[in-house]
Protein backbone atom coordinates (compact mmCIF):
# COMPACT_ATOMS: atom_id res chain seq x y z
CA UNK A 1 0.00 0.00 0.00
CA UNK A 2 1.55 3.52 -0.94
CA UNK A 3 1.78 6.47 0.59
CA UNK A 4 -0.94 8.05 -1.21
CA UNK A 5 -3.49 5.19 -0.80
CA UNK A 6 -3.76 5.78 2.67
CA UNK A 7 -6.78 7.96 4.61
CA UNK A 8 -5.42 10.93 5.24
CA UNK A 9 -6.57 11.75 8.85
CA UNK A 10 -5.30 15.59 8.12
CA UNK A 11 -7.51 18.36 8.32
CA UNK A 12 -7.83 20.03 4.56
CA UNK A 13 -6.14 22.81 6.24
CA UNK A 14 -3.15 20.93 7.19
CA UNK A 15 -3.25 19.62 4.12
CA UNK A 16 -2.59 23.19 2.47
CA UNK A 17 -0.01 24.33 4.39
CA UNK A 18 3.14 25.12 3.21
CA UNK A 19 1.76 25.00 -0.25
CA UNK A 20 1.27 27.96 -3.09
CA UNK A 21 3.69 30.20 -4.60
CA UNK A 22 4.62 32.02 -1.35
CA UNK A 23 4.49 28.26 0.68
CA UNK A 24 1.94 30.09 2.85
CA UNK A 25 -1.14 27.58 2.33
CA UNK A 26 -4.40 28.95 3.18
CA UNK A 27 -2.75 31.32 5.65
CA UNK A 28 -3.50 34.53 3.95
CA UNK A 29 -7.08 33.29 2.32
CA UNK A 30 -8.22 32.51 6.20
CA UNK A 31 -6.40 35.60 7.47
CA UNK A 32 -9.12 37.85 4.93
CA UNK A 33 -11.79 35.92 5.01
CA UNK A 34 -11.97 36.13 9.57
CA UNK A 35 -11.38 39.76 9.06
CA UNK A 36 -14.12 40.12 6.30
CA UNK A 37 -16.80 38.68 8.86
CA UNK A 38 -15.61 40.68 11.37
CA UNK A 39 -15.77 44.10 9.24
CA UNK A 40 -19.11 43.03 7.97
CA UNK A 41 -20.12 43.33 11.58
CA UNK A 42 -18.13 46.35 12.44
CA UNK A 43 -18.82 48.29 9.58
CA UNK A 44 -22.60 48.71 9.98
CA UNK A 45 -22.35 49.39 13.54
CA UNK A 46 -19.99 52.17 12.99
CA UNK A 47 -21.89 53.97 10.20
CA UNK A 48 -25.00 53.63 12.75
CA UNK A 49 -23.10 54.49 15.42
CA UNK A 50 -20.20 56.24 15.76
CA UNK A 51 -20.23 57.75 11.83
CA UNK A 52 -22.75 60.32 12.98
CA UNK A 53 -20.27 61.94 15.67
CA UNK A 54 -17.77 62.33 12.64
CA UNK A 55 -17.92 66.03 12.28
CA UNK A 56 -20.04 67.07 14.91
CA UNK A 57 -18.84 69.52 17.51
CA UNK A 58 -15.75 68.71 20.28
CA UNK A 59 -17.81 68.49 23.42
CA UNK A 60 -20.39 66.04 21.63
CA UNK A 61 -17.34 63.79 20.00
CA UNK A 62 -15.93 63.14 23.08
CA UNK A 63 -19.40 62.31 24.95
CA UNK A 64 -19.99 60.31 22.01
CA UNK A 65 -16.71 58.31 21.88
CA UNK A 66 -16.63 57.55 25.54
CA UNK A 67 -19.71 55.67 25.90
CA UNK A 68 -18.71 52.11 26.84
CA UNK A 69 -20.38 50.73 23.51
CA UNK A 70 -19.24 53.26 20.92
CA UNK A 71 -15.76 53.08 22.41
CA UNK A 72 -15.35 49.09 21.87
CA UNK A 73 -17.14 49.87 18.40
CA UNK A 74 -14.63 52.58 17.71
CA UNK A 75 -11.66 49.95 18.90
CA UNK A 76 -12.89 46.73 17.38
CA UNK A 77 -13.04 49.52 14.19
CA UNK A 78 -9.72 50.38 14.18
CA UNK A 79 -8.35 47.28 15.20
CA UNK A 80 -10.31 45.05 11.98
CA UNK A 81 -9.92 47.82 9.10
CA UNK A 82 -5.80 47.93 9.56
CA UNK A 83 -5.79 44.54 10.05
CA UNK A 84 -8.14 43.76 7.19
CA UNK A 85 -6.01 46.81 5.25
CA UNK A 86 -2.95 45.07 5.66
CA UNK A 87 -4.07 41.76 4.70
CA UNK A 88 -5.51 42.89 1.39
CA UNK A 89 -2.87 45.52 0.33
CA UNK A 90 -0.35 42.45 -0.08
CA UNK A 91 -2.80 41.05 -2.57
CA UNK A 92 -2.37 44.79 -4.45
CA UNK A 93 1.39 44.48 -4.31
CA UNK A 94 1.49 40.50 -5.68
CA UNK A 95 -0.39 41.72 -8.88
CA UNK A 96 0.30 45.01 -10.35
CA UNK A 97 3.79 45.75 -8.64
CA UNK A 98 7.14 44.55 -10.28
CA UNK A 99 9.00 41.94 -8.32
CA UNK A 100 11.41 43.28 -6.04
CA UNK A 101 9.29 46.24 -5.13
CA UNK A 102 6.35 44.76 -4.30
CA UNK A 103 8.53 42.83 -1.38
CA UNK A 104 9.59 45.77 -0.12
CA UNK A 105 5.62 47.35 -0.43
CA UNK A 106 4.48 44.80 1.45
CA UNK A 107 6.97 45.22 4.31
CA UNK A 108 5.77 48.61 4.62
CA UNK A 109 2.96 48.39 4.45
CA UNK A 110 3.02 45.52 7.50
CA UNK A 111 4.49 47.92 9.81
CA UNK A 112 2.07 51.05 8.47
CA UNK A 113 -0.85 48.60 9.13
CA UNK A 114 0.76 48.49 12.63
CA UNK A 115 1.36 52.04 13.26
CA UNK A 116 -1.90 53.09 12.24
CA UNK A 117 -3.46 50.48 14.58
CA UNK A 118 -1.19 51.49 17.25
CA UNK A 119 -2.31 55.47 16.54
CA UNK A 120 -5.93 54.91 16.50
CA UNK A 121 -5.95 53.16 20.19
CA UNK A 122 -3.99 55.40 21.32
CA UNK A 123 -6.53 59.08 19.99
CA UNK A 124 -8.97 56.76 21.71
CA UNK A 125 -7.61 56.04 25.05
CA UNK A 126 -6.21 59.62 25.21
CA UNK A 127 -9.77 61.30 24.45
CA UNK A 128 -11.11 58.82 27.85
CA UNK A 129 -8.39 60.06 29.74
CA UNK A 130 -8.98 63.64 29.57
CA UNK A 131 -12.69 62.97 29.47
CA UNK A 132 -11.81 61.26 32.56
CA UNK A 133 -9.67 64.43 33.71
CA UNK A 134 -12.27 66.60 32.85
CA UNK A 135 -14.58 64.94 35.15
CA UNK B 1 8.68 22.67 1.53
CA UNK B 2 9.20 25.61 -1.01
CA UNK B 3 7.06 25.77 -4.11
CA UNK B 4 8.97 26.01 -7.55
CA UNK B 5 6.97 28.91 -8.96
CA UNK B 6 9.32 32.59 -10.27
CA UNK B 7 7.43 34.79 -9.23
CA UNK B 8 9.36 37.49 -11.02
CA UNK B 9 7.88 36.43 -14.44
CA UNK B 10 4.40 35.91 -12.85
CA UNK B 11 1.86 37.65 -15.61
CA UNK B 12 0.24 40.71 -13.84
CA UNK B 13 -3.71 41.37 -13.36
CA UNK B 14 -5.93 42.46 -15.01
CA UNK B 15 -5.15 42.54 -18.50
CA UNK B 16 -7.53 45.30 -19.06
CA UNK B 17 -6.30 45.40 -22.76
CA UNK B 18 -7.35 41.72 -23.39
CA UNK B 19 -10.47 41.25 -21.99
CA UNK B 20 -13.73 43.06 -22.78
CA UNK B 21 -15.15 44.71 -19.75
CA UNK B 22 -18.63 42.83 -18.45
CA UNK B 23 -20.31 43.43 -15.00
CA UNK B 24 -18.21 40.57 -12.80
CA UNK B 25 -14.78 42.13 -14.09
CA UNK B 26 -15.60 45.52 -13.27
CA UNK B 27 -17.28 45.08 -9.66
CA UNK B 28 -14.25 42.95 -8.93
CA UNK B 29 -12.08 45.82 -10.21
CA UNK B 30 -14.20 48.16 -8.57
CA UNK B 31 -13.53 46.54 -5.00
CA UNK B 32 -10.07 47.23 -4.76
CA UNK B 33 -10.26 50.54 -6.12
CA UNK B 34 -13.13 51.22 -3.29
CA UNK B 35 -10.90 49.46 -0.99
CA UNK B 36 -7.94 51.79 -1.36
CA UNK B 37 -11.06 54.57 -1.30
CA UNK B 38 -11.51 52.91 1.96
CA UNK B 39 -8.31 53.39 2.54
CA UNK B 40 -8.75 57.03 2.76
CA UNK B 41 -11.70 56.79 4.77
CA UNK B 42 -9.56 55.27 7.51
CA UNK B 43 -7.20 57.52 7.48
CA UNK B 44 -9.65 60.70 7.12
CA UNK B 45 -10.77 58.93 10.29
CA UNK B 46 -7.58 58.49 12.05
CA UNK B 47 -6.90 62.36 11.96
CA UNK B 48 -10.45 63.09 12.81
CA UNK B 49 -9.64 60.84 15.77
CA UNK B 50 -6.16 62.70 16.64
CA UNK B 51 -7.18 66.12 16.62
CA UNK B 52 -10.19 65.30 19.04
CA UNK B 53 -7.40 63.89 21.03
CA UNK B 54 -5.29 66.64 20.95
CA UNK B 55 -7.93 69.10 22.48
CA UNK B 56 -10.89 71.44 21.52
CA UNK B 57 -8.82 74.13 19.67
CA UNK B 58 -6.85 71.74 17.41
CA UNK B 59 -10.44 69.83 16.71
CA UNK B 60 -11.88 72.72 15.92
CA UNK B 61 -9.20 74.25 13.43
CA UNK B 62 -8.46 70.42 11.85
CA UNK B 63 -12.25 70.59 11.66
CA UNK B 64 -11.97 73.41 8.90
CA UNK B 65 -9.71 71.03 6.71
CA UNK B 66 -12.11 67.73 7.66
CA UNK B 67 -15.61 68.89 6.97
CA UNK B 68 -15.48 72.80 6.53
CA UNK B 69 -15.45 72.86 2.49
CA UNK B 70 -17.32 72.05 -0.14
CA UNK B 71 -14.73 69.38 -1.43
CA UNK B 72 -15.23 67.89 2.01
CA UNK B 73 -18.52 66.74 1.26
CA UNK B 74 -17.68 64.82 -1.83
CA UNK B 75 -14.92 62.72 -0.31
CA UNK B 76 -16.53 62.10 2.42
CA UNK B 77 -19.82 61.05 0.47
CA UNK B 78 -17.06 59.05 -2.29
CA UNK B 79 -15.67 57.78 1.04
CA UNK B 80 -19.16 56.17 2.38
CA UNK B 81 -19.47 54.69 -1.02
CA UNK B 82 -16.81 53.13 -0.92
CA UNK B 83 -16.87 51.61 2.32
CA UNK B 84 -20.42 50.41 1.22
CA UNK B 85 -19.20 48.69 -1.75
CA UNK B 86 -16.38 47.31 -0.20
CA UNK B 87 -18.61 45.91 2.29
CA UNK B 88 -21.25 44.59 -0.19
CA UNK B 89 -18.51 42.68 -2.12
CA UNK B 90 -16.69 41.39 0.01
CA UNK B 91 -19.74 39.67 1.58
CA UNK B 92 -20.24 38.66 -2.22
CA UNK B 93 -16.78 36.97 -1.88
CA UNK B 94 -17.56 35.18 1.00
CA UNK B 95 -21.00 34.17 0.01
CA UNK B 96 -18.92 32.69 -3.28
CA UNK B 97 -15.95 30.74 -1.03
CA UNK B 98 -19.00 28.71 0.22
CA UNK B 99 -19.83 27.76 -3.31
CA UNK B 100 -23.08 29.45 -3.26
CA UNK B 101 -23.85 31.83 -6.33
CA UNK B 102 -21.32 30.67 -8.73
CA UNK B 103 -23.62 30.22 -11.63
CA UNK B 104 -23.38 32.91 -14.26
CA UNK B 105 -26.77 34.29 -14.35
CA UNK B 106 -26.72 34.44 -10.42
CA UNK B 107 -23.10 36.13 -9.88
CA UNK B 108 -24.54 38.97 -12.95
CA UNK B 109 -27.34 39.70 -10.54
CA UNK B 110 -25.07 39.75 -7.53
CA UNK B 111 -22.73 42.16 -9.32
CA UNK B 112 -25.09 44.77 -10.07
CA UNK B 113 -26.75 44.34 -6.53
CA UNK B 114 -23.47 45.29 -4.78
CA UNK B 115 -23.50 48.40 -7.00
CA UNK B 116 -27.09 49.44 -6.99
CA UNK B 117 -27.02 48.67 -2.77
CA UNK B 118 -23.79 50.62 -2.41
CA UNK B 119 -24.99 53.69 -4.12
CA UNK B 120 -28.55 53.45 -2.12
CA UNK B 121 -26.73 53.15 1.21
CA UNK B 122 -24.02 55.48 0.46
CA UNK B 123 -27.19 58.04 -0.08
CA UNK B 124 -29.36 56.80 2.90
CA UNK B 125 -26.19 57.45 5.26
CA UNK B 126 -25.22 60.46 3.83
CA UNK B 127 -28.88 61.62 4.26
CA UNK B 128 -29.01 60.37 7.55
CA UNK B 129 -25.74 62.20 8.68
CA UNK B 130 -26.84 65.01 7.45
CA UNK B 131 -30.16 65.30 9.40
CA UNK B 132 -28.19 64.20 12.87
Amino acid sequence: MSTSDRPSFQTDRKRATGKGSLAKGAEHQLEVTYSSYAMATVVVLFLFCVAPLVGAPYETVVEGLTRPFNFVIMGLFVVSTTYHWRSNIRKVFEDYVPHGFDFAGMIITYLLGWFFCGLGLFALVKILIASMIAG
Amino acid sequence: MTADVNRGNRPRSPHLSIYRPHILMVSSILIRITGNGSTVGMLLVLWWMLAAAAGPETYAAHSEWLFGWWLAYIVWFGVIWALWYHMLGGIRHLIWDEAIGLELETAEKLGWTIVAGSVLGAVLTSVLLLIF
